[in-house]
């Protein structure tokens, strides 16, 4: 397959967002440098998309042009005969020594932009249509190479998206692209391609190998995200430590434990999609990062935060060290009051698996189970799902933080308050399903029950990942 | 080997290591194994197999798999000998030790062939039900379970541990592991009925016996008709079968003896059943199953949805990479042309002062903005070249006593801008102020750091265009104070009356020990509330300032909890240096911010804010934007124990009402303030010691704030 390679300059004013597109479009936040100072990029700076392995995309980053309205001038100087078109106007001056010199900065912008097939305009769409924007856009029209406006910043409240799109219409561009490198939208970055197609057609199927691939790599993301979250859920669902009952000093220790356990999978996980995502901790954008140090803010058993939630937290009887945990007691041997314990029995009539001889054994002898309990469990799913949305809504540019959804997002009651999936359920009663339960974990590998609990939790998850977040939480 | 399963091999080996990199924490880092995956190219699923080739941990992998390979085989291997010795057994104890009795020739075939069927009927079921359930109920099951368990026991270790685990997971999620125990299953019964077929023509060609067939219940007919359908296969093969008549004759006890000949059509019956039924079957579906088997080998291709893969997939298939560098910065002369420095002319005190907007939003309020004592020339907004030039022209043909440059603080300052201030400072003679508008939209925008550093640029753009610092200032226009008026006259010299300072301090003060007075016990977060709304009404009027300090986002939709956060953020931030290190007054300020957050949305509600149905939410946001804060900035500060008493109520509600007192100035010159009016730490355990306090703060901040407004 040997497709042609689309070269792609991406110019504008300064700061308006250049760097961050190709951050964007590259899903790399390590591209170049990003700031909000004017002529962070001073030179020409270039990047490939593969598909495949295969280059299809050539996108060059140029410094900012930041004195349109002077070239302008000095453009309409150098007309020294009546009919000089505008693309020998612009050779003329990039041939003049105002290109080495005032000049030189928009000089190495419009000689990529002659280089390339077409060119990207990044427009700040919190600004208004001002009088260096119109001239920026007049001197492009000189450069002879077809050019696609891209409107960056339109999820801002302050976007000027209408009256931008009217202005361009009337100096007839009509192919206008809406994207924001901040808040990421699959399917704007796949109109962007589109757009860029209408107008260049030599290059139709290499934009449809990139737009296709794209979309692959979104299911991919997709699913191997709700692949983690859902090994993680089955963890803590299935986590059981067992305690004497009657031994306060060992329990408090086997509470900070079971805890400790939780949060360190929690971490485990939230690192694995960070990386996932191709969001590093350890780069610039750490400081901004979802959660703190790539860390969430409040920890997992905070009752507070899963209030914020909107997660009932718990009964009344959870104090002290047992908030967020559940306990499941037998005294006597009759009180066997949990499914859990019945599962533990049938399981060891049946002798399917000798871990739930083990624990009817110790239950019988006086011992308890603990686990964590039921709103730690929505906490988690909640934490990790609204992390995930954020992070597939996620520019690779922003600099922002991600911030916690609202309580009220619809989207989340099914975890909040709805039966939990019946994959968590099951988890619930089969310690063996944990791998966090050291003498459990099967030399086998992974046990067919929990393959195919698994298998519907990601379902349900890949759903939930597949619903836009509500707006409070996709946008600052 | 054949080409598919090497590399059938090189797939279970690379799905070991994957299992042995969960096990072990996560994908391994080897950038030069990655490498030499990226260099092989191809599909995702080759680099991912290069790359686990090339890692250093495989080679123990390796090795494993083929121990456990090793261990399969000997393990069959030994299976098949089993099977042999117990068919062999099954013909010896079906035909009986002694020839001399009659043998009925239905027990010997069952006894052979029996099991082999209701074990031939157990797979066929099984396969309709999946591979765990083959796995349960055949031999082949039987003899893999025995052969990991084998393995697991004699070698162990994380790398055996994978190669199992990937075997097994692989064999179990593909109809690769169905057609390898099928297959196994039928050699293991051929071998068994070969050697039984063996043992029965040994003992038959050696031995003479005699065979009868009995039956209490059924008729000689339904036997008759059983003994021609079996023997129909095997006589078309050429073996012999008994004829109706010597059938008739078997019957025990028989009437007239055996008939001659009948015995040896009846062994014939015997070998040509066996064979037919039992080991020609076994043997076709034994092919068959090693057929299907093969083509799963030549179809399986590693599921690289797998979370480990996925996460390899950036690194191996790279989507994107910088080409570098391809036009440099030249380092040329960025710097547009330097013009002559304007020679310092001094007001001319009659001349009008001209005012013209740079690329700004037309401001809400008037245009110009309204200041005492000042007679503009308004030389309108710029939004292009035609207004440029206009605006350039009228301010060469007029003279005036100072030019005031509005700019968008929202904008970055570029060189079009820069040209611009150039262009008036050669258009007039008169010196240059710079007005930075629209800051309140930019502080919604931006972070502090942000904030702080688009101004400095403003301000470096003017001290490049010889504007003295002192003319540069952050003031408002879309948002028009008497406090920013008051700056914005005088920057522009204008006369104005020096008014005593607002006496409104003192009455916020006055609303505090009002508050402490009736506290009898450490006040709740409500409590606290109340005493910031009673304060924050104090400066109602002047509301939609102080709110857009506190980044207060009218947004219906805006998130509570983030505001709140945001605020109490924000109030830190404006804390000087030393204070900000202080447990105490980090605190402070961060539930200042909060509960200034919480006053501005209650304000309107005249109810108790207790009593306020969104208390409940508010209170809980409140209370983890300032714990949030707090622990935040003195992680490291274990030390910081806060006394308790009323300090630090106290503390927050002073600084609140500061801050309402200051707004309108820029943030510099707010922490400016809050430095000199704040040093110690007040210990305040009734109303009197919060008087005694707030007298000293009211004292220092007047003095303050005269130094502020000498110039």
């Amino acid at each position: 397959m040997s497709l042609p390679v689309l070269k792609v300059a991406v110019v504008g004013h300064t700061n308006t967002g250049k760097t961050s597109l190709l951050r964007t479009l590259m899903r790399d936040s390590s591209f170049g440098e990003i700031s909000n100072r004017p002529a962070t990029t001073r030179h020409v700076e270039g990047a490939r998309l593969f598909v495949n392995g295969a280059p299809l995309i050539e996108l060059y980053d140029t410094p900012g042009l930041e004195d349109s309205i002077g070239l302008l001038e000095h453009l309409d100087d150098l007309r020294d005969d009546r009919r000089a078109t505008g693309i020998q106007l612009v050779e003329r001056f990039l041939d003049s020594p105002t290109a080495q010199g005032e000049y030189h900065q928009e000089a190495k912008a419009l000689r990529q932009v002659l280089a390339s097939d077409t060119a990207l305009y990044v427009i700040d769409a919190r600004d208004r249509v001002l009088g260096k924007y119109r001239d920026e856009l007049e001197i492009l029209g000189r450069c002879a190479r077809p050019v696609v406006p891209v409107l960056n910043f339109v999820a801002s409240p302050e976007a000027k998206t209408a009256e931008w799109r009217e202005h361009l219409a009337r100096i007839n561009m009509h192919a206008v692209a809406e994207f924001d490198t901040v808040v990421f939208d699959a399917y704007e970055e796949q109109r962007l391609f589109q757009k860029i197609q209408t107008l260049l057609d030599p290059f139709r199927a290499t934009l449809d190998a990139v737009i296709e691939d794209r979309v692959q790599e979104r299911a991919r993301l997709n699913h191997a995200s709700a692949d983690r979250v859902a090994d993680m859920l089955l963890d803590a669902a299935a986590y059981v430590v067992i305690v004497p009952a009657d031994d306060e000093a060992k329990n408090t220790a086997a509470m900070a434990a079971l805890k400790e356990t939780i949060r360190q999978s929690e971490q485990r996980c939230v690192d694995a999609l960070l990386e996932l995502h191709r969001f590093r901790v350890d780069d610039y954008t750490a400081k901004a990062l979802p959660i703190d140090e790539g860390q969430w803010g409040y920890d997992v058993f905070n009752t507070e935060s899963m209030r914020q939630f909107g997660i009932t937290a718990g009964g009344g009887a959870a104090a002290g060290g047992m908030a967020g945990l559940a306990i499941d007691a037998i005294t006597g041997g009759m009180t066997l009051g949990a499914a859990a314990a019945l599962g533990a029995a049938i399981g060891a009539l049946v002798g399917s698996s000798s871990s739930h001889g083990r624990r009817l054994a110790d239950l019988m002898r006086g011992h308890t189970e603990l686990r964590v309990n039921e709103a730690t469990l929505r906490h988690l799913a909640v934490r990790e799902i609204s992390l995930v949305q954020a992070l597939l809504h996620r520019g690779h540019a922003s600099q922002e933080r991600i911030n916690t959804p609202d309580k009220a997002a619809p989207e989340m009651t099914r975890w909040t308050k709805q039966r939990l999936p019946a994959a968590i359920e099951q988890a619930r009663s089969h310690p063996g399903w944990s791998r966090l339960n050291e003498s459990s974990a099967g030399i086998f590998g992974e046990d067919a029950g929990r393959r195919t609990a698994k298998a519907e939790l990601v379902r349900v998850l890949e759903a939930q990942f597949a619903r836009k977040p509500s707006p409070a939480s996709a946008r600052e | 080997m054949t080409r598919q399963a090497s590399t059938l091999d090189q797939r279970l080996l690379t799905e070991a290591v994957r299992f042995h990199e969960d096990a072990s924490g996560g994908v391994v880092d080897d950038t030069i194994a990655e490498g030499l995956a990226r260099e092989a190219g191809g599909d995702f699923e080759h680099r991912l197999i290069v790359r686990a080739r090339s890692l250093t941990i495989t080679r123990s992998i390796a090795d494993a798999l083929n121990q456990l390979r090793a261990s399969l085989r000997l393990i069959v291997a030994v299976a098949l000998g089993l099977a042999a010795i117990a068919g062999a057994g099954a013909a010896r104890v079906a035909l009986g030790a002694h020839a001399d009795t009659p043998v009925n020739v239905f027990w010997v075939l069952g006894g052979i062939l029996g099991p082999h069927v209701i074990a031939l009927l157990i797979w066929v079921g099984v396969m309709f039900m999946g591979s765990g359930a083959l796995a349960a109920s055949s031999l082949g099951g039987l003899v893999f379970a025995v052969g990991r368990r084998l393995s697991y026991r004699l070698h162990k270790g994380p790398a055996h541990l994978a190669a199992i685990r990937a075997t097994l997971s692989v064999y179990a999620q593909t109809a690769l592991g169905r057609w390898t125990i099928s297959a196994v299953s039928h050699a293991l019964w051929l071998a068994f009925l070969s050697a039984a077929l063996l043992i029965l023509i040994l003992i038959l060609s050696t031995k003479q016996y005699s065979f009868v067939w009995e039956t209490t219940i059924l008729s000689e007919k339904a036997y008759v008709a059983l003994t021609r359908a079996l023997a129909l296969a095997p006589e078309a093969l050429g073996f012999s079968a008994p004829s109706v008549a010597q059938i008739t004759a078997s019957q025990w006890p028989a009437p007239g003896g055996a008939p001659a000949g009948a015995d040896k059509a009846w062994s014939g019956l015997l070998v040509g059943a066996i064979l037919v039924y039992g080991i020609l079957i076994r043997l076709v579906l034994m092919i068959a199953c090693l057929i299907a088997r093969w083509r799963a080998i030549a179809r399986f291709r590693l599921d690289t949805s797998a979370l480990a893969y996925t996460r390899l997939y950036s690194r191996l298939m790279p989507g994107s990479a910088s080409m570098g560098v391809i036009d440099p910065d030249d380092e040329a002369s960025t710097k547009p042309a330097e013009h002559c420095e304007p020679p310092p002319t001094p007001m001319r005190a009659d001349a009008p002062t001209a005012i013209v907007g740079f690329e700004i939003e037309p401001p809400g309020s008037s245009w110009p903005p309204a200041v005492d004592h000042i007679d503009w020339l308004d030389l309108g907004i710029v939004n292009g070249r035609e207004d440029r030039d206009q605006a350039l022209q009228t301010l060469r043909a007029t003279p005036v006593r100072l030019v005031t440059l509005v700019c968008a603080a929202t904008a970055t300052p570029d060189r079009g801008s820069h040209a611009f201030l150039n262009a008036l400072q050669r258009a007039s003679e008169a010196p240059l102020a710079l007005v930075l508008t629209g800051g309140q939209r930019l502080r919604e925008r931006a972070r502090g750091d942000d904030v702080q550093q688009r101004l400095a640029d403003w301000r470096r753009l003017a001290s490049d265009a010889k504007v003295p610092e002192e003319r540069v200032i952050d003031c408002d226009l879309e948002h028009w104070t008497p406090a920013s008026r008051e700056r914005l006259a005088r920057l522009l010299g204008a006369t104005i009356s020096t008014k005593s300072p607002s006496s409104r301090i003192q009455a916020a003060f006055d609303v505090i020990v009002e508050h402490v007075a009736r506290w009898t016990h450490q006040p709740e977060m409500s409590e606290q509330a109340e005493l910031h709304r009673a304060i924050a009404k104090l400066y109602q009027n002047e509301r939609d300032i102080w709110q857009a300090l506190l980044p207060q986002r009218a947004k219906a939709a805006g998130n509570v909890t983030d505001q709140v956060k945001a605020s109490a953020d924000r109030m830190a931030n404006l804390l000087p240096s030393h204070l900000r290190a202080n447990p105490r007054w980090l605190t402070a300020g961060a539930m200042a911010g909060a509960l200034g957050c919480v006053a501005a949305a209650t304000m309107v509600a005249p109810a108790a804010i207790t009593a306020l149905p969104l208390w409940a939410g508010l209170g809980s946001a409140v209370s983890m934007a300032v714990s949030g804060v707090s622990r935040k900035t003195q992680a490291n500060k274990n030390d910081g124990e806060i006394p308790h008493d009323y300090g630090t109520a106290v503390s927050s509600a002073a600084l609140f009402s500061l801050v309402l007192e200051l707004q309108g100035h820029d943030e510099t010159v707010i922490t400016r303030v809050l430095e000199q009016v704040i040093d110690d730490d007040p210990v305040i355990e009734d109303a009197d010691s919060a008087r005694q306090w707030l007298r000293v703060l009211r004292r220092r901040f007047d003095s303050a704030r005269e130094d502020e407004a000498r110039p």
